[in-house]
């Protein structure tokens, strides 16, 4: 199968954002992948379990390069990528991957790396024999080199003849990363591989995913942190309750995250005379002083943030602090939803 | 290959507590015995080392503790890699589900063997108090619970692959099935594991018919064979179809 480095199948402007009624299919495939064959493409997947829907209707395809599967915890992040892996029938639709279904298809296995979410691993084994006992698995003809190969790859030489079970949490994330990878799969899908790893962990991991995008392979990969995706990620899914909510250019997803109304409260040492010049910045649509607490609305965090200063000190007012009251994720993914 | 889902598997089972009760419970019979031998009673005299030998096989080896070592080892082939949550790591590999099924039944049926074949062994062997004059029979006894323990752990595995309940269905099946019906109800002898191990026990045992009105030994190996190889087929459908679960 061909491996080649593409381009990346969204372009900075291919940004889908959700639409309230169902869209045309096609309308929510993230764009053209010009080798299907090499990669992940789902058609209008759900999955669900009795009455609950994890997945609802998601279509997209994917080339080469690193992904980001963005998403709160629960939106249906890991049954995605365990559709994809074959450990789970979608209920509806179709899932294929390296040109073929994932369901009831081992042989998948052999050109797909996986690195679940749950930390478990045979912890009896050690680092060595845990990916020694992959590669066998994948019946390698080179069992030692890849194995070798796989673990100075996460940088774990040095404690791998040590029992998983003494790992701590960022090294048992990479050694699963090494078991995934001793194949050398040209497709990777990873669960939350962050999880756990300490900064400069996390730095190696990113280097090495985007080392493995750079050889030309399909990495998709999950997360409920938007600067862990924005970091490695060129394209990401934002997956909200189980539908695709936004695909495409993390910049673009990034600005319409991040142009939200957003709400600070600010505190200085003369809230009304402040509230009077803000309201006059085309940046603030809305100024609300309540209970002694000054709230100041904008759609235009950036703008925000360069004039509130200058316009304080221009009317003589002392800024002492300035916090967003809706920062948390869920708030951007519901935002997004709502769009 | 194979070889090595062997092994990590065997290391999986052998670890587990529960391996270790089983253990204490197979030194029970072991321990009848020895206090049998050290008894006055009718030691010495083959019929009494015989009636005592035939009380506890069938009373305790092949009632309680032959289907109960089975089903520790049967559910837990594939249950232990659920519970840990390693399942991924042994269905992400593109081997055969059949090669996968055939391996973790190999392995429990050998821990089977060796754990229940072992303590059956040694009972009889120290019942008896030496194997000269009465090899016939605790060949017999060790056969039929090597088979009995196949044909068992056929039926575990399947069935930890059709429900995430196996340890309570298995029991159910071993008391309700095979302790109580198949006991009382002559006509389902024919569909009872025991009853098979008991025929192949009796049928190799070749000093005399030591167990009273056993299924006859072709009985008793042929529909042994036909469970197992249903079993088996089932299990690999199974395995197939095999939705890990999920935890959101």
């Amino acid at each position: 199968m061909s491996t080649t480095p593409e381009a990346p199948s969204t372009t900075t402007s291919a940004l889908t954002p959700p639409s309230p009624t169902p869209a045309p299919k096609a309308g929510r495939i993230v764009g053209p992948v010009a080798a299907p064959n090499a990669g992940i493409e789902l058609r209008s997947v759900s999955r669900w379990y009795g009455n609950v829907v994890a997945v609802n209707d998601i279509s997209f395809s994917l080339g080469p390069g690193v992904t980001g599967l963005l998403g709160p915890n629960g939106a249906g992040k890991s049954t995605l990528l365990h559709l994809m892996s074959g450990f789970l029938r979608p209920s509806a639709g179709e899932v294929r991957v390296a040109g073929g279904s994932a369901w009831r298809r081992p042989e998948q296995h052999r050109l797909v790396g996986f690195v679940p979410e749950r930390e478990a691993v045979y912890s009896f084994l050690t680092g060595f024999e845990f990916v020694r006992f992959n590669a066998r698995l994948q019946g390698l003809a080179d069992v030692n080199g890849a194995v070798a190969r796989a673990i100075e790859m996460v940088d774990l030489a040095d404690a791998q003849h040590r029992p998983v079970g003494t790992y701590s949490k960022g090294m048992r994330q990479r050694i699963k990363v090494a078991g995934a990878l001793v194949h050398d799969p040209p497709i990777l899908l990873l669960d939350e591989p962050f999880n756990g790893m300490d900064p400069r962990q996390r730095l190696g991991m990113m280097e090495l995913l985007g080392r493995m995008a750079d050889e030309g392979r399909v990495v998709l990969f999950s997360s409920h942190i938007l600067e862990e995706v924005e970091q490695v990620a060129r394209r990401v899914l934002v997956i909200v309750a189980g539908r695709l909510a936004a695909s495409g250019d993390y910049r673009a997803i990034r600005k319409l995250m991040t142009d939200r109304p957003h709400a600070f409260t600010v505190r200085s040492s003369d809230d009304r005379r402040l509230a009077t010049v803000l309201i006059e910045h085309p940046a603030i649509f809305a100024v609300e002083l309540s209970d002694g607490l000054l709230t100041v609305r904008s759609s235009d965090f950036a703008a925000l943030s360069r004039a509130i200063s200058g316009l304080a000190r221009s009317s003589g007012v002392t800024l002492f602090e300035l916090i967003p009251t809706d920062e948390s994720l869920d708030s951007v993914f519901a935002y997004l939803v709502q769009r | 290959m194979i070889a090595e889902m062997v092994r990590v598997t065997a290391r999986q089972l052998l670890g587990r507590r529960r391996t270790l009760i089983m253990l204490l419970l197979a030194l029970a019979p072991i321990l009848l015995a020895l206090l049998f031998r050290l008894s006055d009673a009718p030691a010495g005299s083959i019929r009494g080392d015989r009636d005592f030998l035939r009380a506890v096989f069938d009373a305790f080896i092949v009632t309680l503790l032959l289907p109960l070592i089975a089903l520790l080892f049967g559910t837990a082939a594939f249950g232990a890699e659920v519970e840990d949550g390693t399942i991924v790591y042994l269905l992400a590999k593109p081997i055969p589900r059949w090669r996968t099924v055939l391996a973790k039944l190999f392995v429990a049926a050998v821990a089977s063997i060796v754990l229940a074949g072992s303590a059956t062994l040694l009972t009889a062997l120290i019942a008896v108090g030496g194997v000269a004059q009465s090899s016939g029979i605790v060949t017999g006894f060790v056969v039929g619970v090597a088979a009995g323990a196949v044909i068992y752990t056929s039926v575990f595995v399947a069935l930890s692959l059709i429900t995430s309940r196996a340890l309570i269905a298995g029991l159910v099946f071993v008391v309700l099935w095979e302790g109580v019906l198949a006991n009382f109800l002559p006509g389902i002898r024919f569909l009872s594991i025991r009853q098979y191990t008991l025929g192949i026990a009796d049928a190799v045992g070749v000093d005399g018919r030591v167990m009273a009105d056993t299924l006859d030994i072709g009985l008793a190996v042929g529909l042994g064979s036909a469970v197992v190889s249903l079993a088996t087929l089932v299990a690999i459908r199974r395995l197939g179809g095999f939705e890990i679960p999920q935890e959101d």
